[in-house]
């Protein structure tokens, strides 16, 4: 199960003694540059034939407006000493992010946030004679709860008359999936995890409905752009250079507002999903509910840790309880609708350190890309003090059928504390998912939930949730 | 200086730093859709603008940037 990932120090061609650092596995593609890992810490090099572009981005004071507006993670230049292959101009230390995250787990707004932003960084680069080489949905990572823009190698100075590099790959990292979860469905999101290079234009023309062909925006950038993909797949170099002198500044502005208005107008309303009403319908009356959050809040508190991942998170009422008790907390979810919600809800306020995330713990996303080793699984980035496990444990036990003893297994090997909440057989809840079916359970009970998860962790704290038949549980790690 | 030039002879076409494949297809078409949107764009804000002296709208001042107002989408 463990996928084959570059552990630091390991020898490479370029650096047999593997001292240097060593490449992030899905940073390869690009000459000018990649990321590196290097003593624990993320740095990324610029490879001496970009050092002229990234002079000028850095001497015009682009990356200063970008960092500036948040558009782009800010960085410290490093010592050339701590690049990891030769022949490297510069060297420099971004700002670490504690989780990272890829397209296919976010909710439809987070995808959307990030294709503004994209077009946002081509807008600033524009009018600093620059422009971006790439938009893949890949370099954007989420920071405090807002997306931001991680490749500061995007940048490149623009070659007057020539079109937009990036268009093809915009649209289909961005354009065509959030048209797709918008015009058909919210679910086909998931055709990101099998499409890593963008959802091909020909198959989203095809699955979206045909009176988007009528329409301002997805008629020319996805179906008349998808037809000229395939018109000119052949043609090679004569179109191409064609094209070379056909975009003049004003026209590539025309492209990117027009973008940026199509983009805007695609909406989806998280309504309707099978979660959505959960909220209202629950076994808890108010007092249930405060007594369910002071025990979650001792319980946190108690941990002392500085980090959770929140597992079946809803909308983050309880994220925020660990958000505001100093956590970093990422929220999963396999409701859109919920994740959605959530990630709404953050938008309005100051910034907090929580992150939604769309994922589902029976099939959490695996390692992906070339070696199975580009995007990491899910399970792999955890890293972290405390599992929240709150009105879950009936939903992957009964639901999902999955043993208790093996979701103990799974917690600890997750964090060194868990909170979670025993949802007994007499619950309305679990009442309504047997409603259904066969009572195939009898290890579902209190003592079977102490005896699976005792094999792993010690009780800190039991806490019977007054007004309810649930039980709150704070379990560490046994040593 | 790294330099990616595609083509040959007299149609060779300098792409820098073009590490990315871009399909022709959207090199080609960009022009094209640029032109056809600049028409409607150009429309659109006079005809807001027309609209908005007809309704005598004394909150007239602010114009819409292009592709900020969303309205002429129906998608």
């Amino acid at each position: 199960m463990t996928p084959v990932t570059r552990t630091e120090g390991e020898a490479t061609l370029a650096d047999p003694a593997g001292a240097r650092g060593s490449r992030d596995a899905g940073s390869y593609r690009d000459p000018a540059g990649f990321v590196y890992r290097r003593d624990g810490i993320i740095y990324r090099q610029i490879n001496a034939v970009f050092a002229e572009e990234w002079e000028h981005y850095t001497h015009s004071g682009l990356y200063d407006r970008l960092a500036a507006a948040g558009v782009v993670i800010e960085h410290e230049e490093v010592d050339l000493d701590l690049a990891a292959e030769p022949p490297a101009s510069y060297v420099i230390r971004p700002e670490q992010l504690k989780t990272i995250s890829y397209p296919y787990e976010w909710s439809f707004s987070q995808l959307k946030d990030a294709a503004l932003l994209t077009l946002e960084a081509q807008a600033l680069a524009a009018a600093a004679g620059m422009t971006l080489r790439d938009a893949s949905a890949y370099n954007i990572q989420f920071r405090l709860g807002r997306p931001v823009l991680i490749d500061s190698l995007s940048f490149e100075r623009t070659q007057p008359g020539q079109p937009w590099i990036a268009y093809g790959q915009f649209c289909e990292h961005f354009l065509a999936p959030l048209a797709l979860m918008a015009r058909v469905d919210v679910r086909l999101g998931g055709l990101m995890r099998s499409h890593l290079e963008g959802i091909p234009l020909d198959l989203a023309a095809r699955l979206l409905p045909g009176r988007t062909r009528l329409s301002f925006g997805l008629g020319p950038h996805l179906h008349l752009h998808a037809r000229a993909q395939r018109q000119h797949a052949a043609s090679g170099a004569t179109a191409v250079s064609r094209a070379s002198n056909s975009m003049s500044p004003a026209k590539l502005e025309t492209l990117i507002e027009s973008l940026r208005g199509t983009i805007k107008g695609l909406s989806w309303e998280p309504a309707g999903t099978e979660w959505a009403e959960y909220a209202g319908n629950t076994s808890y009356d108010d007092d249930a509910t405060r007594a369910k959050e002071d025990a979650v809040a001792a319980a946190l508190v108690e941990a002392a840790g500085s980090s959770a991942w929140d597992l079946g998170a809803n909308t983050g009422r309880y994220s925020r309880i660990a958000a505001e008790r100093g956590y970093s907390v990422v929220a999963l979810d396999i409701d859109p609708a919920a994740v959605e919600r959530g990630y709404r809800a953050l938008r309005k306020g100051s910034s907090v350190d929580i992150l939604p995330l769309l994922a589902d713990l029976t099939d959490p996303s695996p390692p992906l890309g070339w070696g199975s080793a580009e995007r990491k699984g899910l399970l792999e980035r955890i890293d972290t003090d405390v599992i929240l496990a709150l009105a879950l444990i009936h939903h992957l036990a009964i639901s999902r059928n999955v043993p208790l003893p093996m979701i103990a297994d799974l917690f600890a090997g997750l964090a060194p504390h868990a909170i979670v909440e025993w949802v007994p057989k007499e619950d309305s809840m679990v009442q309504q998912l047997l409603a259904s079916r066969e009572d195939i359970f009898p290890d579902y009970s209190i003592e079977g939930f102490r005896a699976a998860f005792g094999a792993h962790f010690d009780i800190v704290r039991e806490t019977p949730i007054e007004n309810t038949d649930r039980t709150l549980f704070h379990l560490k790690r046994s040593a | 200086m790294l330099r990616n030039s595609v083509g040959s002879g007299s149609e060779t076409v300098d792409l820098p730093f073009a590490y990315i494949d871009p399909a022709s297809g959207s090199l080609v078409i960009q022009a094209l859709i640029a032109g056809l949107i600049a028409i409607p764009f150009f429309f659109r804000n006079k005809i807001s603008k027309f609209i908005r002296t007809v309704r005598g709208d004394s909150s007239a001042s602010s114009e819409a940037a292009p592709g900020q107002d969303d309205s002429g989408h129906t998608d």
